[in-house]
């Protein structure tokens, strides 16, 4: 009979199935999910720039912007542009992502409430109550 | 192959889309980076099929309140079945294999698996817009858009020549003003109008997105953070149920998405697009 606990038992099938090389077993959460805090402070902003967290169609010569890529690296391509790996720029993108100043989420809906007060554009003037400002 | 196509395409307006237009695998290839071509979903993709459907009535746009907005686009929740309807007809009448994209199938953090505005683009249902490279139409306005990918050959739509963006009032703002509607209304939006034509097309996703995504889980998310960090336990607890708990009244699943309208409330092109839809002024 098995001496394993039940839990034991489904973390061991878990690492069975995963495939993953051993050293990537008994880490801590943090390490599951995220790089190291000077690895993301590092490179952050640059990724951002670099993915469709910022994007930019630019038209070359009498053509315009339709059917031009636009200008943004996938997570590959900016593990190659900037020598990190893919698994790397992916946890630093997907952090940076949400990582930004609650403020600005305020500020998100003030934008909308004046907009809306001030260029009613045929709008109703009620106030904007369902949205925290 | 033709007969097949126009059935195809009758049968997703038939299900409630406003607008359908055919993409080729092949030419959808030539646009977007490795790994997000429609075969790298299914292998031996041929065609795209993209429907297009209006997002709002005209009178919400005439709406000040966001969530009234946001109940209206639930509402028009069929334009996902439509997707869905469109590749089980072309599996059960043709038999090739197809599968649905919608909005919202993301790769990794918020980046999709495909571009529908691409795959729009090359169906002919509009065109890149300054708004941040929204895919517009002339006849529409703005439109959400979903797609069937399948291994079925179909007889491609082309992309549009002309562009829908910039309008002749944009165009004619931006010569005197170096602004357009749009960009004056927000500063997530950048770019360039030369000769009539857009030149350069720049887009804050992070501020469209928090403008977008006000109420969204992962605003609350992001609350969190700084909820943990409050040492006081009063003021923990006033962060946590306090104004900012609205954060969390879009759970995860809910599927409220885009709360911010305002690039399109201003847009010449979707203001004449309303008009026309539904004759009202």
């Amino acid at each position: 009979m098995s001496q394993k606990s039940y839990t034991e038992e489904i973390v061991e099938r878990s690492r069975k199935d995963s495939r993953l090389p051993a050293e990537k077993f008994r880490q801590n959460t943090y390490d599951l999910y995220c790089v190291p805090v000077d690895v993301y402070n590092k490179y952050k902003d640059e990724i951002l720039r670099l993915s469709l967290n910022y994007q930019e169609w630019v038209a070359a010569g009498d053509d315009s912007v339709i059917l031009h890529r636009v200008n943004q690296l996938t997570d590959i391509e900016i593990a190659d542009k900037i020598g990190l790996d893919e698994d790397t720029v992916r946890r630093i993108r997907c952090m940076a992502e949400w990582d930004i100043p609650m403020e600005v989420w305020r500020n998100a809906a003030e934008f909308k409430l004046r907009h809306r007060l001030e260029k009613p554009l045929g709008c109703t003037d009620r106030d904007i109550r369902n949205e925290p400002s | 192959m033709k007969e097949a196509t126009e059935r195809i395409k009758q049968f997703a307006l038939d299900k409630g889309a406003d607008a359908v237009g055919i993409a080729s695998v092949a030419e959808i290839k030539r646009l977007v980076p490795q790994g997000y071509s429609p075969d790298d979903l299914l292998k031996g993709a041929k065609s795209v099929i993209v429907s297009g459907n209006r997002r709002y009535t005209s009178g919400t746009w005439f709406t000040s309140n966001i969530d009234v907005i946001h109940r209206q686009r639930a509402a028009m929740g069929g334009r996902d079945a439509v997707a869905l309807a469109v590749a089980r007809f072309i599996e059960e009448e043709y038999g090739y294999a197809s599968i649905s994209i919608v909005p919202a199938m993301f790769d990794s953090g918020i980046n999709p698996v495909i571009s529908l505005k691409v795959l729009a683009e090359m169906a002919g249902l509009g065109t890149r817009c300054m708004a941040g490279g929204i895919i517009l139409s002339r006849e529409h306005g703005l439109l959400g858009f979903v797609a069937a990918i399948t291994t079925m050959e179909l007889v491609p739509d082309r992309p549009l020549a002309e562009p829908v963006c910039p309008h002749p009032a944009c165009i004619s703002m931006w010569e005197r003003r170096k602004t357009t509607p749009c960009m004056e209304a927000c500063s997530a939006i950048g770019g360039r109008i030369e000769n009539g034509r857009l030149k350069e097309v720049r887009w804050f996703r992070q501020l469209c997105a928090t403008r977008a995504l006000t109420t969204m889980n992962g605003a609350y998310i992001r609350l969190l953070a700084d909820i943990m960090d409050e040492t006081d336990p009063e003021r923990r607890k006033y962060l946590a149920i306090g104004q900012a708990r609205r954060y969390i009244e879009d759970p995860p699943g809910r599927g409220i998405w885009g709360r911010c309208i305002e690039c399109m409330r201003v847009c010449p092109v979707n203001r004449n697009a309303i008009k026309l839809q539904h004759q009202v002024v």
